[in-house]
C-alpha cells in the first residue's frame, strides 16, 4: 500500500492530512491526483473544517473500493447477484458479517444533526464521493418523508410562491393527499 | 385512534348513510364494518366520497382544541334528538357559564351555526380571521347533504384553510414562535441544498409517490420539478431497482377502491395495506357499477373494466383516462396494457372472437411524462392490427406483457404440434408463435398455468408430476426455453402446494402465493419456504400482481 500523504485545506484555512488511497474514494480528488495537478495542498473552498474530518473519516473507511458502499445502499446484495448458482454458505456468512459490521459503522457515523447532514451532503456532492452522497441523501429523504409541506418550507427555507388562486388549488391537492384518518 | 374517536365516527347517522357498526384499526389493517346493503348503490364511489367528507368535517370539529373547550368526541344528529359526546370533566370549572353557552348553542342550532361558533372561537382563541360570511353559512342543514352541498362545504373548508394560512404568515408572533422552534433547521446549508437541482432530484426521487404528491404544494419550483419528465423517469428508475419494497395490487373492491399491499424490508419486514381511490370521472361516479382489474400492471398503470366503461389508471397518482368503446357493437375481451419503450407509448389490447379465431385491436396511449408537452396529441381510437387463427387457453387469466411484447397461451392448430405461446410485438405490431419443448406435459396448458414476467423474460410455471417447474423463454425465433427453478410440491413442514403462483423475484428469492392466499418467499438455494402473511380463505389469487408505483401519467 502506498502511503503518500495528501494535504487538504478547508475553507477556513485549516490543513488536514489524508492517505492517497483513501483520497481516491473521491472522484474529484482522484482526478486532481491523476491529473498531476498536485502541488502540496489541495484547497477545498466549499468544505469547512468541521465537515472535512468527517469526510476524511468516511474516505479512510472506504478507501480504494467504491463497490462496498454500493452494496450497502442496495441492502447488502448486489443486483447482479440475484441468482447464486453455487450456494456457498461459508462465503455467504462471511459476507453477512462484513456487511453487518459496515452497517453498524455507518449507523454510528451518521449520528449527527441536520445541519451537519446537509453540509456533508454538499461536500460529498462537491467531492463526488458516491457512497457518502447516497448515504446522506438517503438519510435526508427519510427525514423529510413524513413532513407536511409547511414543515418542508421551514426546513429548506423556501417561501411559497404561488398566487392566491394557485394556492387555493394547492391546498385542495394537499388536502386530498392528507388522508390520515386519525385525529391526532 | 382511540376508542372515543371510533365511537365518534360510528355515531354519524343519516338516511343516506349506511351505519357503521364497527372498526378494526390495527397498525397494518383498517377495517370498517357496516350494514349489509342489498342495493348496490350505496357502495358506489359517491357514497365513499360523502363518507370521507363526513369524516373530514367531523375531524375538523374534533380537532379544535382550546384550553377553555372540552374536546368533542361525538355527535348524534337527527330530527328529534341532538346529542354531543364529550370528555368527562371532573373539575366543575369547564362546565361554567362560558362552556354552557356554547353547549346550548350546539344543542339548539344547526350545524351552520356551529361553524360560526367555531369561527368565533378561533377568532378569539387563536387569532385567525375568517373571510366566510355568516350569511353564506345559512344553507340547509349539512345533514341534508347533497353533492352540491358537499362541494359548497368543501369550498368552505378551503377558504378556512386559506385564511388560516394567510394569518399564519401575517401574524408575527406566531411566526416568531415557529422560528424559535425550528431555528436549528434554518441553516444556510439547507437552502443551498434546496437550491441545488441535482441534489433535490436525488433526494426527492427516493420518496414514494404519495409523499411527492403532497410536496407539489411546497413551492412552484418543486411542483415543476416533480412533474418534470426527467424527474419522473429518474424516480421510476429508482423505484424499479429498489429491492427493499415490493408492492402488490391485491384486488379492486366493489366500491372502486384498490387494495395495495406493500412488503417493506429495511431492517425488519413491514407489511402494510392501503386502500386507494382513483379519481373516477364524475359520470362513472354516479353510476353504480361493478368493475375489475384487467391484465397486469404495466409500468405503473393498470386497466379497469366495468359493466359499461373501461379506463386506464395510475393508482399511485390516482389519475384516470376513460377508454372509449369505439363503434364496435360486438362483444370483446379487453386484455390489458402493454408498453412499447421505443415509442414511449402504452398500448391497450382487445380481442374479438371471429369464426376463424380472434381479431385483435389496439388503442394507443401516448406518453408525455407528467406534463403537457404535447397537449394537442390526439387521443387515438381503436385500430385493427390483425387476426390470428389460434384458440386462446382462457380461464380467468389475461395476457402477459413482457418487454414490449404481449403473450397468450394457445391451443395448437394440430394436436401433434407443439405451438405454445402467441406473442404480439407491440412495436412492430406483428404476431409470432413460439413452440414449447416436446417433453412438456399436457399440464403445461392447464387452467392454473400462468405466464409471468421473470427478470424481464417470459416465464411459465406448471406442475409436472410432483414438481413445480418454472421455465423461462430465452429465444423467440428458435423457441428456446430454459428451466430456471423447480420447487418440490412437498416441502417439509408445509402443506402440499396446490395452485402456485409466482409473483416475482427479490434478492434471489421467489415471492409466491400458494394455496390461494399464503404469501411466502421461496429460497431456491436451500429449498426453504418462509411465510410472509396468510390471507388464504379470502383471496382470489389471480388478481394479485406485483406493481411498481411511479409518477407516469401519459394522458
Amino acid at each position: 500500500m502506498s502511503s503518500t500523504k495528501i494535504f487538504l485545506k478547508s475553507s477556513d484555512d485549516k490543513t488536514f492530512e489524508i492517505d492517497e488511497t483513501a483520497a481516491r474514494a473521491s472522484e474529484t480528488l482522484k482526478n486532481i491526483i491523476d491529473g498531476g495537478c498536485l502541488d502540496g495542498v489541495i484547497p477545498l473552498p466549499n468544505v469547512s473544517s468541521n465537515i472535512l474530518p468527517k469526510v476524511i473519516e468516511y474516505c479512510k473507511k472506504h478507501g480504494g473500493d467504491n463497490g462496498s458502499s454500493k452494496k450497502i445502499a442496495n441492502g447488502g446484495v448486489d443486483k447482479d447477484k440475484e441468482i447464486l448458482p453455487d450456494y456457498d454458505e461459508e462465503e455467504d456468512k462471511r459476507e453477512k458479517v462484513r456487511v453487518d459490521e459496515l452497517k453498524k459503522w455507518e449507523e454510528e457515523y451518521m449520528d449527527f444533526d441536520q445541519q451537519v447532514l446537509y453540509d456533508l451532503m454538499l461536500a460529498a456532492n462537491y467531492l463526488h464521493i458516491k457512497g457518502l452522497l447516497d448515504l446522506t441523501v438517503e438519510k435526508a429523504a427519510s427525514m423529510i418523508r413524513g413532513r407536511t409541506p409547511d414543515q418542508i418550507r421551514e426546513n429548506f427555507n423556501i417561501n411559497s410562491d404561488f398566487t392566491p388562486e394557485e394556492e387555493e388549488e394547492m391546498i385542495l391537492i394537499e388536502d386530498e393527499w392528507d388522508d390520515e384518518w386519525a385525529f391526532d | 385512534m382511540s376508542i372515543n374517536q371510533v365511537r365518534f365516527i360510528a355515531k354519524l347517522r343519516h338516511p343516506n348513510l349506511v351505519r357503521i357498526r364497527g372498526f378494526y384499526w390495527g397498525s397494518d389493517e383498517r377495517l370498517i364494518l357496516y350494514d349489509y346493503v342489498s342495493n348496490g348503490s350505496l357502495t358506489n364511489v359517491f357514497y365513499n366520497k360523502i363518507f370521507l367528507y363526513f369524516l373530514k368535517l367531523v375531524r375538523f370539529i374534533a380537532k379544535l382544541r382550546h384550553p377553555n373547550l372540552v374536546r368533542i368526541r361525538g355527535f348524534y344528529w337527527s330530527s328529534n334528538e341532538r346529542l354531543i359526546l364529550y370528555d368527562y370533566v371532573s373539575n366543575g370549572s369547564l362546565t361554567n357559564g362560558f362552556y354552557n353557552k356554547i353547549f346550548l348553542y350546539l344543542l339548539k342550532l344547526n350545524e351552520a351555526i356551529i361553524h360560526t361558533i367555531f369561527k368565533w372561537l378561533l377568532n378569539s382563541g387563536f387569532g385567525f380571521s375568517f373571510t366566510v360570511q355568516f350569511s353564506e353559512l345559512r344553507h340547509p342543514l349539512y345533514s341534508q347533504l347533497s353533492y352540491w352541498e358537499w362541494n359548497r362545504a368543501c369550498s368552505f373548508e378551503k377558504e378556512k384553510k386559506i385564511s388560516m394560512k394567510k394569518t399564519k404568515s401575517s401574524n408575527p408572533s406566531h411566526a416568531r414562535e415557529k422560528a424559535e422552534g425550528e431555528s436549528t433547521c434554518r441553516t444556510s446549508s439547507s437552502s443551498i441544498v434546496s437550491s441545488n437541482e441535482d441534489l433535490m432530484v436525488n433526494i426527492l426521487s427516493r420518496l414514494p409517490v404519495k409523499v411527492l404528491s403532497r410536496f407539489r404544494c411546497v413551492c412552484k419550483r418543486w411542483n415543476m420539478l416533480i412533474s418534470d419528465p426527467y424527474f419522473v423517469s429518474t424516480h421510476q428508475g429508482r423505484a424499479i431497482q429498489d429491492p427493499n419494497i415490493m408492492k402488490l395490487l391485491c384486488e379492486l373492491k366493489q366500491d372502486g377502491l384498490i387494495r395495495v399491499c406493500s412488503i417493506e424490508e429495511k431492517e425488519e419486514r413491514k407489511v402494510t395495506h392501503d386502500l386507494i381511490q382513483p379519481n373516477y370521472p364524475d359520470r362513472i361516479l354516479w353510476e353504480h357499477c361493478y368493475a375489475h382489474m384487467v391484465g397486469r400492471p404495466c409500468n405503473g398503470l393498470i386497466c379497469l373494466e366495468g359493466s359499461h366503461f373501461a379506463l386506464v389508471c395510475n393508482p399511485a397518482t390516482r389519475n384516470t383516462l376513460v377508454i372509449p368503446r369505439g363503434e364496435e357493437e360486438q362483444y370483446y375481451y379487453l386484455e390489458g396494457l402493454g408498453f412499447c419503450s421505443s415509442s414511449n407509448q402504452f398500448k391497450l389490447v382487445r380481442l374479438y372472437e371471429i369464426s376463424t379465431g380472434y381479431r385483435c385491436d389496439l388503442f394507443t396511449i401516448g406518453q408525455r411524462g407528467a406534463r403537457e408537452t404535447h397537449p394537442l396529441q390526439p387521443i387515438c381510437s381503436w385500430r385493427h392490427v390483425g387476426d390470428f387463427p389460434y384458440h386462446i387457453c382462457r380461464s380467468g387469466r389475461y395476457m402477459c406483457h413482457v418487454n414490449g411484447r404481449v403473450h397468450w397461451i394457445i391451443w395448437p392448430l394440430l394436436d401433434s404440434s407443439s405451438e405454445y405461446v402467441l406473442s404480439l410485438d407491440l412495436e412492430l405490431e406483428a404476431f409470432k408463435v413460439v413452440s414449447c419443448p416436446e417433453h412438456w406435459p399436457e399440464e403445461a396448458r392447464d387452467e392454473y398455468v400462468d405466464l409471468m414476467e421473470l427478470r424481464g423474460e417470459l416465464g411459465v410455471v406448471f406442475l409436472d408430476w410432483d414438481v413445480w417447474e418454472i421455465w423461462v423463454l430465452k429465444d423467440y425465433t428458435n423457441s428456446i426455453w430454459s428451466k430456471e427453478y423447480q420447487i418440490n410440491e412437498n416441502i417439509p413442514g408445509y402443506p402440499l402446494f396446490k395452485n402456485l403462483r409466482v409473483l416475482g423475484i427479490r434478492r434471489g428469492r421467489l415471492l409466491l402465493i400458494i394455496n390461494d392466499g399464503i404469501f411466502c418467499y421461496y429460497d431456491p438455494r436451500n429449498n426453504s419456504l418462509e411465510v410472509i402473511f396468510d390471507e388464504s380463505p379470502y383471496l382470489y389469487s389471480w388478481f394479485v400482481t406485483t406493481y411498481v408505483e411511479n409518477l407516469v401519467i401519459p394522458f
